[in-house]
């Protein structure tokens, strides 16, 4: 193991003693990924977040890990959000506060889906505001449109397939987020792909988009590494929230979404997990979250499920 | 007790009332002996699930438990009320309460006769731990591995001693659960840990045991029987090594495999005749060996009990073993010698459970629509199963045991394909069509499979689990009739069955004069130059009829079926037509979408049927007969199975980008036998000259000419020029004009006009182009011409007769054709015709191709926008002013979508005022020059585009190809992609899409679509699917659950039948059926109905989902009720997608319950305290049964209850499912401490 170029002090190895208003800690899952632990260790083990240039002065490590939220760096995870269950357990991960793996064993998708996780993209789980958008019965149709705001004002356009993929100019899924809501704490685990695209093979069949790397609008891959992106990210995240979200109701939701919203106007097929399909043009968002789709009967509807694929 | 005989037994038990604490299956099997053998009264415990299950018919009464499913493990209440009623005595059947030791104290405790083995010696026997000491005493040889539970360091000395691969065991597991197999030292503590946690959480105890791991073992038993005197006996092995999982699937007596042999099975029978009688057991027993490929046995345990598989030894020996159990639990002398008792039979059982095996064997319940069962010669059956039965989920998926015997393997193998073929159950899914796989795998038929076949052989897998096509059509039926109208078909829902009906479908058929069949027709075929030369000489004016395609597509919603397509296109084949347009544009893919019906079978039928006239197809250049470019690969492979299939093919491209059409032009244009028939997509418009598209002509010939390595001029004779007036809006003028134009450029070139009658000038329009000089028109018959398709043939050609000019057309056979659509047309009128009817004249300003006119316009009206319509024809009309393309698929719906969008977010925003301003805007903007537009106009349209959607941004960017005038001006980009404008422009490309389109795996598109259908597909379905993939599909899946859609009458497809109809039809093999529908239950509160009829003289039901049952409120729902700290209800409306937890279970607080989904997030919902699951009211596994369940926000589906007492054994230390409880059904043990032995 070799010394760190800087001092310890930016990139912490111990548990914060109460929630920390920001600060960069490496640690390393424990078992099962219900306790974690801390080490020095594992400062050496979270390169691959970090990317290739680790800073060389103190000077530059200060700024390198400047964050506006605590970030808990992990090498391998079985998942990030088992992790930031643990943290939030233990009552160290405030709002926005987030849990970044180089690699997870067992990353989660949608229904227990795996999330494939090969090195390279970001896996980053973070902790959402309590704000009454966030409670409506779509938060995740908000956190998507809120990522695709600040990925887009970081030079990295996107497009919304409802309720949350984010697609690149490619029509290729590039982020999924997911949320789990567990004893009120609302988290929000995203998949960015940056460098490495998941496994064709395993990929589920029914899926709308095929996988794609986050692209700049030069349709350049991003070149950065993930605690880079998220650095930007969340500071993004965080100003197009209090700008936009904070004090937005739900009746804001359509007009928030929609400038976002892709395949609007045009003819899709919304597919439920028995087989049943709903063909139709796609409207618009309810305030409530919904899809509305208008099917050639004329009739219209408010689908809260279902996967969305074009025509 | 003194030693009785068999006779005496019977003398007692005659009218004496004898219990099966059991259900389904064992307990009918016991029932049967207990009627039969002693004239005895069979009773059975039932639940109310299983009041009348089949298996009940068995029993004379039944001992009802009330509504707990779980009621059969009660033994104390089951005791209680079974000696309220004055049973003698109690069998326990297998599975459920059939192993617990408590169970023969009990009875005696109650004064009744336990029909098994006593306590004690059941103990010593069926304990795994015990019976591995027990049997070393007696030198039988047990599998090498620890002598109890260990920990990780005994394990791994163990394990080292023995030898890697090695199991982990879990003590308190068995029927094949709690397993772990460790390959080596490295992977031993991971695994050990893993191992007792899932005993903890499986069997309540975490003590796990390790055994050497043996490969390539067959699962040999020895069923014993023994009485209370000291007399055993021992049969023949049975061979259960087919098991899947360690869950035996299959059971063979004797052995058919070479290594057992006599003096193995005689060691195995000595062994197990040892143990029975060292511990002075009675009744029946099973011991069960591992025996390696060298034909090593190891004990593995034994089984104190009747088994699941005892009936193949029945057959063998003609004996009955229940008969006899019971008799020896009365004290009966056992009657079987080796003198007496000889094996004469092979036999064989299959299970047969409600599983599908393609999914897992995943268990599924449900209505069992039709019920056959095998008979004949050999063959048993023990069954729950019957037609009508609701199989439910509550308990295992046992539906019945097939057994077949005869005097060799090879008889009893060949019953069995028999029995399992005539075997039917329908409406549920069953591991009968694995069996036929297996019993058609040679080293099953030779004996050769060990204990991991079927893991080894995931072929297996592969079968299409089909019923019989007039079931199926059967089942299409009863669907329609009981919703009244045809979901299939995809028009929503345009009738109830209650509306009146359309007449019954009895066409009169006019016959084809032989002379007239015998003419051949004037066209030359299979040589290209040749028939072009006839078309261009022969001084008629020729005809395409579009009646099957173009016409329906325009006013039917391509919803005429193959089956009316064959009665009409023998006509059609003897008018003399230059070709038959029948195939392509959307008519190929609403086929397969809502006429589940492969167009190139339609096509092949159809050149069947009229093999005299060329038959025409459409195809969308880049984008063949689908909506996107396709890879170059797909479209080539699609362009020659067309060229087999077809002879004209017509290719437009919306654009006129030429080169899209290249990869087509190339298959088509070197096959001479087929003529290929690029077009020019026209429209009447500013920019659009006749010198416009002189030009594209020529882009067309040139590359005809590159492809064919000729001249321009010699590119002219060889291909037909199409002429497509998609919209209809090309005036006579101007049709006269082009003609006159392209003749005198191109004097060879042969011109096939195709218009549409929309603005009502069909007549005059192509009448100017025949006497300019087009040698082909497409009209179509005047009984089924309408509005939006093509003119009719009769008038049109009388008007060219009139003009001087010749037609060719056997008019009679015209007349034939119409009087057949007469009788065809009015169902697809009333059902399929559009909403919108009649001339538009306006299309020459808005635009819109064929049936479009009226679909697109009714869109608007079902989407709550009518009073915007005209604004939306307006915008359609000023938007081609400024983006310059032909109204044709996809091009058409580009614009109406960007029409629409804009509207109606005018209106949303701002009103009609809104709306009206947009529209001036765009109308002065459309209208005045650049220069003289003001600053705020030129502000103000940047909001025409505002609202347009990704595929307008595409067209724009050029990714459907090169814009035929050009691209826009540049504050078009600024309107549709606001700040990113110059990136926009910076991006478009004149490229075809083709060039950046990479070429499709076929391989692995195969690989998908073999997954779907379970078989390899054909290379025309891999075809259909390539090009569309969801449609394609849903034709495969229909045909699988509902036959051949052709075969019903076209009153039938459309309407169903009502209860009491009869109908007469026929399979595609063309063998007759008859059904006569019986009833249409009312849907119960899930909204299903039931549907009963006759089916060539066997009843069958089907259940139809008739309305969206629970949705509508009329599902009873329970509340949680929020005053109950008990009660946990969904958090909110979602889909329940995982429980995590049963009844009877312990949960702590913030342990997971469930977990909802709503639209992406996953909610937890956790314990709010300690406690036991009382109730689940619903469940759900998403990752195995891939559905998830609806709930309402606040609907009760836990319900918990305080924390009982815990089980009194520390190891266990589990909490009690209730303080009466005895013994612990977790560990077994006593659940209380002052609990006496």
């Amino acid at each position: 193991m070799s010394e760190a170029p800087f001092s310890s002090n930016f990139l912490s190895a111990s548990l914060p003693d109460k929630p920390a208003a920001s600060g960069c800690f490496a640690l390393t899952e424990g078992l099962g990924g219900e306790a974690v632990s801390f080490s020095l260790e594992a400062l050496f083990g979270v390169e691959a977040l970090l990317g290739p240039t680790m800073p060389q002065s103190d000077e530059a490590a200060a700024d390198f890990f400047n964050v506006p939220a605590p970030v808990y760096l992990c090498d391998e995870v079985t998942s990030t959000f088992a992790v930031a269950h643990a943290l939030a357990q233990k009552g160290a991960l405030p709002t926005w506060g987030a849990v970044l793996a180089a690699c997870q064993t067992a990353g989660k998708g949608q229904l227990r889906r795996q999330w494939q996780s090969p090195r390279g993209n970001l896996y980053v789980t973070f902790r959402l505001p309590d704000n009454p958008l966030f409670q409506t019965s779509a938060p995740a149709l908000v956190t998507g449109v809120l990522l695709a705001m600040a990925l887009g004002r970081l030079g990295y356009p996107l497009r919304l397939k409802w309720p949350n993929d984010l697609l690149n100019r490619d029509q290729a899924k590039a982020a999924g987020i997911l949320l789990e809501n567990r004893g009120g704490v609302l988290l929000a685990g995203v998949g960015v792909n940056l460098r490495a695209l998941p496994d064709v093979q395993q990929l589920r069949r029914e899926r709308a988009a095929p996988a794609g790397l986050l692209l700049t609008q030069y349709g350049e891959p991003a070149p950065l590494a993930p605690f880079a992106l998220w650095q930007a990210l969340v500071r993004e995240a965080i100003s197009t929230y209090d700008q936009t979200f904070a004090n937005a109701t739900a009746e804001a939701l359509p007009d928030l979404v929609e400038p976002f919203l892709t395949w609007r106007g045009e003819s899709v097929t919304v597919s439920d997990t028995d087989g049943t399909l709903l063909s139709g043009m796609l409207e618009g968002i309810s305030p409530a979250g919904g899809l509305c789709l208008r099917t050639s009967d004329g009739r219209s509807h408010e689908l809260f499920r279902g996967s969305l694929a074009r025509a | 007790m003194s030693r009785k005989t068999f006779e005496q037994v019977v003398q007692e038990l005659r009218g004496k009332p004898i219990l099966v604490a059991n259900r389904g299956i064992p307990a009918r099997r016991i029932c049967r002996s207990i009627r039969e053998s002693f004239d005895a009264i069979p009773v059975m415990t039932a639940t109310d699930i299983d009041k009348t299950a089949p298996a009940a018919s068995a029993a004379q009464e039944l001992l009802l438990l009330g509504e707990n499913p779980r009621a059969y493990l009660d033994l104390d209440r089951i005791v209680r009320l079974a000696k309220q009623r004055g049973i003698v005595a109690i069998h326990p059947g297998w599975g459920f309460a059939s192993e617990d030791e408590s169970f023969p104290r009990i009875c005696k405790e109650a004064g009744m006769i336990f029909i098994g083995a006593e306590e004690e010696p059941m103990r010593l026997l069926g304990n795994k731990v015990q019976v591995r000491a027990l049997a070393k005493t007696l030198d039988i040889p047990v599998v090498p591995g620890s002598d109890g539970a260990v920990d990780v360091p005994k394990a791994r000395e163990i394990a080292a001693k023995i030898g890697f691969p090695v199991m982990l065991k879990a003590e308190g597991g068995g029927g094949g659960r709690g397993i772990f197999e460790v390959h080596s030292e490295a992977g031993l503590e991971d695994a050990f840990f893993k191992a007792s946690t899932m005993a903890q959480a499986s069997f309540g105890n975490p003590r796990v045991y390790v055994e050497k791991f043996l490969t390539n073992v067959r699962h040999i038993e020895i069923q014993v029987i023994a009485d209370k005197y000291g007399n055993v006996f021992a049969f023949d092995e049975r061979d259960c090594s087919l098991q899947r999982n360690n869950q035996k699937l299959i059971e063979i007596t004797p052995s058919p495999w070479k290594g057992l042999t006599p003096e193995l099975r005689e060691t195995l029978k000595g062994y197990a005749r040892k143990l029975v009688l060292a511990v002075g057991y009675h009744s029946v027993a099973t011991v069960e060996f591992l025996v390696t490929a060298e034909g090593t046995p190891y004990l593995i345990e034994v089984n104190t009990r009747l088994q699941v598989e005892h009936g193949i030894t029945e057959c063998r020996y003609g004996i009955d073993l229940v008969e006899e159990q019971i008799a020896i639990a009365f004290g009966s002398g056992l009657r079987f010698t080796e003198q007496n008792t000889r094996p004469l039979q092979h036999a064989m059982q299959v299970r047969i459970n409600c599983e599908d095996p393609q999914k897992g064997f995943s268990p599924n319940s449900g209505l069992v629509s039709r019920y056959v069962s095998p008979g004949g010669l050999g063959v048993r059956i023990d069954s729950n199963l019957s037609a009508g039965y609701e199989f439910p989920s509550n308990y295992d998926s046992a539906g019945a045991l097939l057994i077949t015997y005869a005097h060799d393997w090879t008889k009893t193998l060949g019953i069995m394909e028999r029995a399992l073929g005539e075997y039917t159950v329908g409406g549920i899914k069953t591991t009968i069509p694995f069996y036929r796989q297996v019993l058609k795998y040679p080293l099953f038929r030779q004996g050769e499979c060990d204990t991991r076949f079927i893991a080894a052989h995931p072929d297996l897998m592969d079968y299409p689990d089909v019923a019989r096509e007039s079931e199926r059509t059967a089942r299409l039926i009863a669907d329609i009739s009981a919703l009244g109208y045809n979901r299939f078909v995809k028009l929503g829902e345009y009738r109830t069955s209650t509306t009146p009906r359309m007449p019954k479908f009895e066409p009169v058929l006019p016959p084809i004069p032989n002379a007239v069949r015998d003419e051949s027709s004037p066209y030359p075929r299979g040589d290209r130059k040749a028939l072009l030369s006839y078309v261009r000489d022969s001084g008629f004016v020729h005809f395409t009829d579009t009646t099957t395609r173009d016409n329906t597509q325009s006013n039917s919603g391509n919803r005429f079926r193959l089956a009316e397509d064959l009665l009409v296109t023998p006509y059609l084949d003897n008018c003399n037509f230059f070709s038959l347009e029948t195939g392509g544009g959307a008519h190929f893919h609403v086929n397969l979408m809502a006429n589940m019906t492969s167009p190139f079978v339609e096509a092949r039928e159809m050149n069947r049927v009229a093999p005299k006239t060329m038959k025409q197809i459409l195809v969308r250049s880049t984008n063949v007969l689908g909506y996107r470019p396709q890879p170059r690969n797909v479209m080539q492979a699609t362009a020659e199975k067309i060229c087999e299939e077809f002879h004209v093919i017509r290719s437009f491209d919306f654009l006129n980008h030429i080169e899209n059409m290249k990869p087509f032009a190339e298959v088509v244009l070197h096959n001479k036998g087929v003529i290929f028939e690029p077009s020019l997509s026209l429209t009447y418009g500013r920019g659009f000259t006749v010198e416009h598209y002189l030009g594209v002509t020529e882009e067309i010939l040139r590359q005809t000419a590159q492809i064919l390595g000729s001249d321009l001029h010699e590119a002219s004779r060889n291909i037909i020029l199409g002429l497509k007036d998609m919209a209809g809006n090309c005036p006579p003028h101007f049709m006269r004009e082009l003609v006159t134009a392209l003749r005198n450029k191109w004097p060879e070139l042969v011109l096939h006009h195709h218009r549409h009658y929309t603005d009502g000038l069909f007549v005059p329009a192509v009448a100017e182009a025949a006497k300019a000089g087009a040698h082909i028109i497409d009209t179509s018959m005047g009984a089924a011409m309408r509005w939006y398709g093509q003119g009719e043939i009769l008038s049109t050609a009388a008007y060219l007769e009139e003009l001087g000019l010749k037609t060719n057309l056997n008019k009679n056979m015209l007349r034939e054709c119409n009087f057949v659509l007469k009788q065809i047309m009015p169902y697809y009128d009333r059902y399929t015709a559009p909403y919108f009817q009649g001339i538009d004249y306006d299309v020459v300003s808005h635009g819109m191709p064929g049936g479009a006119t009226s679909s697109s316009q009714q869109g608007a009206l079902n989407q709550g926008y009518i009073h915007l319509l005209p604004q939306m024809l307006r915008f359609l009309a000023g938007l081609r002013q400024i983006v310059h393309y032909h109204d044709v698929t996809p091009g058409s719906q580009i614009t109406w979508n960007t029409a629409f969008l804009a509207v109606t977010g005018a209106h949303r925003r701002g009103g009609t005022p809104a709306v009206e301003h947009l529209l001036q805007v765009l109308e002065h903007v459309a209208h005045t020059p650049e220069n003289e537009l003001s600053k705020e106009m030129k502000e103000a349209r940047l909001d025409i585009y505002k609202d347009c959607n990704d595929a307008f941004r595409g067209l724009l960017l050029g990714e459907y190809g090169k814009l035929p005038l050009g691209f826009p001006p540049d504050w078009v980009y600024q309107s549709v992609f606001g700040e990113d404008w110059k990136n926009a422009i910076a991006k478009r490309t004149e490229h075809s899409p083709l060039d950046s389109l990479p070429d499709a795996d076929f391989d692995a598109e195969r690989a998908a679509l073999r997954e779907h259908l379970h078989r390899d597909p054909s290379d025309e379905e891999l075809l259909l699917y390539l090009n569309h993939p969801a449609d394609a599909l849903n034709t495969f899946e229909f045909r699988v659950n509902y036959g051949n859609p052709n075969n019903l009458p076209l009153d039938v497809w459309f309407e169903g039948l009502q209860p009491g109809d009869e109908l007469n039809f026929t399979d595609s093999q063309e063998k007759p059926h008859h059904l006569s529908l019986m009833s249409i239950r009312k849907p119960d509160e899930n909204g299903v109905s039931i549907v009963r009829y006759v089916l060539d003289s066997e009843i069958m039901s089907t259940e139809v989902q008739v309305t969206k049952g629970g949705a509508g409120g009329k599902q009873n729902v329970s509340k949680a009720d929020p005053d109950n700290p008990y009660h946990v209800g969904a958090p909110s409306n979602g889909d329940l997608w995982v429980t995590y937890v049963s009844p009877g279970q312990v949960v702590r607080k913030g342990d997971e319950l469930f977990n909802i989904s709503i639209m992406k997030q996953e909610k937890a919902v956790l314990a709010p305290m300690d406690g036991i699951v009382k109730r689940v009211l619903k469940t759900a596994d998403y990752s195995g049964s891939k559905k998830m369940v609806p709930v309402r926000e606040g609907e009760l589906l836990v319900e918990l209850g305080p924390v009982p007492s815990v089980c009194a054994n520390p190891a266990c230390g589990k909490p009690l499912p209730a303080d009466t409880y005895t013994f612990c059904p977790y560990c077994g043990g006593k659940a209380k401490s002052d609990v006496k032995e």
